[in-house]
């Protein structure tokens, strides 16, 4: 039965995260007043990149792609996805939070056996965000477990079903998580790791065929793992596999049309961003719940 | 999607994926990328056909050589079809890669034209590369259906020439003047420099109205400077001008080195100004009649005008900038 429930959400992720994908590309190219391509255009492309010859540098090159992707999976099987949920029985939002550092730490690690400067400086500016982000959101995850008096995901979606949504009584921090959200998706206006028209897409330089293939795959699902894991902290989880997606696909939505309109902020200004507004609004929030549970 | 293309994607994926997933690496050296833009963006949108720029070659399958090809150039050319992982387009865009555009006649262009054999086989090893770069182009980007927006106004064929019409009077009219035709469609008219005012506005008046460019070549053993008119037609009405009544004419005028002096053309051709002052800078070439010969580009002073061939580059650069001390210091 666990071996169903995790093919099926692995599944489930790989799915949602390549249409939310091809999805974006349709609505950004809706809001730029352009036709776009079809909804199944990251399908084509890796089909594509999975019949190109790939360039290998050497084994930890490959072996950071496979860690990346795997991490990305491997974190979708603690994230329940309304009412699948394989392994949530143990760690909780404490497992997520490590789990979700490999993706972007295999990535580093092929990046840097490429020996592209452009590389290099993608690999610093992303640990330079993921410095930025992370502040605001361990706050956030602090105060969330705080209120709920649980690191267990499955616990908090349970009461919220039974009550208000997440984002009721933790307004300042869902604001605060949906500002950074960008950031950890690696849109604009923080889309600043894999900027294509100053890096060539920073860590992502030297990779084609194959690896870029995998690497498409496990943005994807990355893409799918944070909003899970918004959905399931602020709005409520799902009853079932259907409410849950349609949440995931509210929230893309709204980051999608922020990212088709911003342009792209430099690093200091990313990291200013995230340790001023986000943290602010966190701290606050935290404060909040701490004089609201002495009481 | 039809029906048609569902058999054909069960058929062969891989080859439908990659006709419908053009990642395009773009080689920009010249004006023919100001066609990108409009293509990738709102008004033609190629994405909807799968056609991306990437930012990379690793990436690419799609390499379009968009400007003029030069010696220096195709080194990076190579370097980065190289680079591109197989299976992969290769499409030259605009007259600049194919046959060397406006450019053609220069010392340094390297197109791809098989017809043309000039350079007395210095090149060819380069140039067979990139005619095998260019053999490869296949129907890639038309089979996406891009190639509508992207192609260039075809000419009619057909209609008498107008070349030898043209030559006879030239050669009756004016006396001292020698016509050559490299080729269809090519006539270059060499005069001396006192009648270039004189013919310049005799081809104004038989067609010829558009100065494309005035160039400038330095032929240092013969001590002699040679000055190039490249003139067109406008395009007034498509269907009524054929391939061989639009025509290119390379007018050049041999001065020496020592004293170069000419007439301004300003008056038969207005647009002449820049060019002529960028000659003037950069040659040293006196316009008589000329309202402001002042500098363009150039902020220095300079003993002999930066792009005659006895000008040391090296030499000047070592003793311009290499005095200038470190930071540290």
């Amino acid at each position: 039965m666990v071996i169903v429930e995790i093919i099926l959400s692995l599944l489930i992720a790989l799915g949602a995260g390549v249409f939310l994908v091809g999805l974006s590309r349709k609505v950004i190219a809706r809001i730029h007043r352009r036709y776009g391509p079809p909804i199944y255009q990251p399908v084509i492309d890796v089909v594509r990149l999975f019949t190109q010859q790939s360039i290998s540098h050497g084994v930890l090159f490959d072996l950071g792609v496979v860690l990346s992707l795997a991490g990305s999976l491997v974190t979708v099987l603690f994230i329940p996805l309304g009412g699948i949920c394989p392994l949530c029985s143990s760690g909780g939002l404490l497992v997520v939070i490590y789990l979700m550092l490999f993706a972007p730490l295999g990535l580093a690690l092929g990046a840097g056996a490429s020996d592209n400067p452009n590389a290099s400086i993608g690999v610093s500016r992303k640990m330079l965000l993921a410095l930025a982000y992370e502040l605001p959101l361990l706050l956030v995850l602090l105060s969330v477990m705080s209120h709920y008096r649980t690191v267990s995901i499955v616990e908090i979606v349970a009461q919220q079903q039974q009550g208000w949504w997440g984002a009721v009584p933790l307004p300042l921090s869902a604001i605060a998580a949906f500002l950074i959200l960008p950031a950890m998706l690696g849109i604009r206006p923080f889309d600043l790791v894999s900027a294509p028209q100053e890096i060539s897409l920073g860590p992502m330089v030297e990779y084609g065929g194959r690896y870029l293939a995998l690497i498409t795959l496990q943005g994807a699902v990355h893409l799918f793992v944070v909003i899970a894991l918004f959905v399931n902290l602020f709005l409520g989880g799902g009853a079932n596999v259907g409410t849950f997606l349609v949440k995931v696909l509210a929230v893309f939505l709204a980051g999608v049309c922020v990212h088709a309109v911003m342009p792209r902020v430099r690093i200091e200004d990313a990291v200013k961003f995230c340790w001023k507004w986000p943290a602010a609004l966190a701290v606050l929030q935290m404060i909040i719940i701490v004089l609201w549970s002495s009481q | 999607m039809d029906r048609n293309q569902i058999t054909k994607w069960l058929k062969s994926p891989s080859k439908m994926a990659n006709k419908y997933s053009l990642h395009a690496v773009y080689f920009c050296t010249g004006c023919g990328i100001i066609e990108i833009p409009p293509v990738i963006t709102t008004r033609w949108d190629a994405e909807r056909f799968g056609v991306l720029p990437v930012a990379t070659p690793r990436q690419g399958n799609l390499f379009m050589i968009t400007g003029y090809v030069s010696l220096k150039t195709l080194k990076a050319i190579i370097r980065t079809y190289e680079q591109m992982p197989d299976p992969k387009y290769t499409v030259g865009f605009g007259s600049c890669p194919i046959n060397g555009g406006m450019c053609w006649d220069s010392c340094g262009d390297a197109s791809v034209d098989p017809h043309r054999q000039r350079h007395g086989g210095r090149i060819p090893p380069i140039q067979e590369e990139l005619r095998r770069l260019q053999a490869e182009s296949g129907d890639a980007f038309r089979g996406a259906g891009v190639a509508r927006a992207l192609s260039v106004r075809r000419r009619r064929p057909g209609g008498e020439s107008v070349i030898p019409s043209l030559r006879k009077k030239l050669e009756s009219t004016f006396k001292d003047i020698e016509v050559t035709v490299p080729e269809d469609g090519k006539m270059s008219v060499s005069v001396p420099g006192d009648s270039v005012p004189v013919v310049l506005r005799y081809l104004k008046d038989n067609g010829l109205d558009h100065l494309a460019l005035i160039s400038c070549v330095d032929w240092i053993d013969e001590g002699k400077l040679e000055v190039v008119y490249v003139l067109g037609c406008y395009m007034r009405n498509d269907t009524d001008v054929t391939a061989e009544q639009r025509i290119h004419v390379f007018l050049k005028t041999r001065i020496p080195r020592e004293k170069p002096e000419l007439k301004s053309v300003i008056d038969v051709f207005e647009n002449a100004e820049p060019y002529e002052r960028e000659i003037h800078e950069l040659f040293g070439v006196h316009f008589d009649g000329h309202p402001r010969l002042i500098p363009l580009f150039l902020e220095r002073e300079y003993d002999i005008p930066p792009f005659r061939k006895d000008f040391d580059t090296r030499q000047y650069v070592e003793d311009t900038f290499g005095r200038i001390p470190p930071v540290e210091q």
